[in-house]
């Protein structure tokens, strides 16, 4: 489930009301999902993350 | 306490640890032209536990002169007196804060992202032809709002971080949404306190959103940088997030694919020496 905490923004943040999101758990460190995991804020906003493809290519050491 | 706003927040508080004041003379110094290198070495010598702490990061391979540095007048003539001021800041900073009693709130995290982004903002800058000097103390000192609030203020700001684990969204977020401010607010007052260079204190204030500009700032490199050690996974937190990007700074600074690989390698190697001259 993708939080809703998108509506705080441009508002009193402390006018809008909290969205209870079930918790996920986070992926090992070694684990081969933890780094497209480490990017869910732009996956939740539906926008590409310059980074990922960049540190993907660090970790895979395919960077030419 | 809700009410509480980021100015009455540092007003209230009056026992804000204080920079060692050879320090703080040198950082006024260095944004003058006539700086008395020698008077200042004098001062900065006569702090011994600052001196040795500074020493044994100078001596750090990052520095490119391991074993090289045994005195400040050894420093500023091997690293210069820029290279020498971000050692002591470093050194100066981190003992500066006991460790906070805050539940959600990580000291040792803290620190490996704050040496994390320093190094890495310094390499950043060094790529674009920025001050890497300055870089590496604005992106040493990007989050310490978290930090002040975190020491003086645990029970105000423990439910941001309840309320950040709750939601799993930026602290940012969890803390206007709380606290109805900012960590970058209260950031950006502590070092003005601290007698920081104004490019230094912008960049902590809008290190989360960086402002228009022409061509590439300060305040884009250390938000690249905070970008860039979240997304490598640095600091041993769980839970670790990659928070937005600006694009618009993004583009300023134009890494192409082969400087960012330097750049993380540089970071990644260069962090865990410096954690260790820093006893962190």
């Amino acid at each position: 489930m993708i939080p809703d905490h998108q509506a705080l923004r441009g508002k009193d943040p402390r006018s809008a009301s909290l969205v209870e999101v079930p918790a996920t758990p986070a992926p090992s460190k070694d684990s081969s999902e933890r780094l497209e995991w480490l990017f869910r804020e732009s996956v939740r906003r539906q926008v590409i993350h310059p980074l990922l493809g960049r540190v993907r290519a660090y970790r895979a050491g395919d960077a030419t | 306490m809700s009410e509480m706003d980021a100015k009455t927040m540092v007003a209230r508080v009056r026992d804000l640890p204080a920079l060692p004041q050879a320090l703080t003379d040198l950082l006024v110094a260095l944004q003058r032209e006539d700086v008395a290198i020698d008077q200042l070495a004098i001062r900065i010598s006569r702090d011994q536990a600052l001196t040795a702490k500074a020493l044994r990061l100078a001596n750090c391979s990052f520095y490119g002169v391991a074993g090289r540095v045994n005195s400040i007048h050894d420093a500023i003539n091997v690293l210069g007196i820029r290279s020498l001021t971000t050692a002591l800041t470093a050194a100066a900073v981190a003992g500066s804060f006991k460790r906070p009693d805050c539940p959600g709130f990580d000291l040792d995290a803290y620190w490996r992202h704050s040496m994390a982004c320093a190094l890495c903002a310094q390499a950043v800058a060094q790529t674009v032809n920025l001050d890497p000097g300055l870089a590496f103390t604005a992106g040493l000192l990007h989050d310490i709002g978290r930090l002040a609030l975190a020491a003086h203020f645990p029970a105000v700001v423990a439910p941001a971080f309840a309320y950040r684990a709750k939601l799993d969204i930026p602290m940012r977020d969890a803390e206007r949404h709380v606290l109805g401010f900012d960590h970058t607010e209260v950031g950006a007052l502590v070092a003005q306190h601290w007698h920081f260079a104004g490019t230094v204190v912008d960049a902590i204030r809008c290190h989360h959103e960086p402002l228009d500009s022409i061509k590439a700032t300060l305040t884009d490199v250390v938000h690249v940088a905070d970008n860039i050690v979240h997304a490598l996974d640095l600091a041993n937190v769980t839970d670790e997030l990659v928070p937005p990007l600006s694009l618009e700074a993004w583009t300023r600074l134009a890494l192409t694919e082969s400087q960012c690989m330097r750049i993380f390698e540089r970071t990644e190697v260069e962090l865990d020496e410096l954690c260790d001259a820093l006893a962190l």
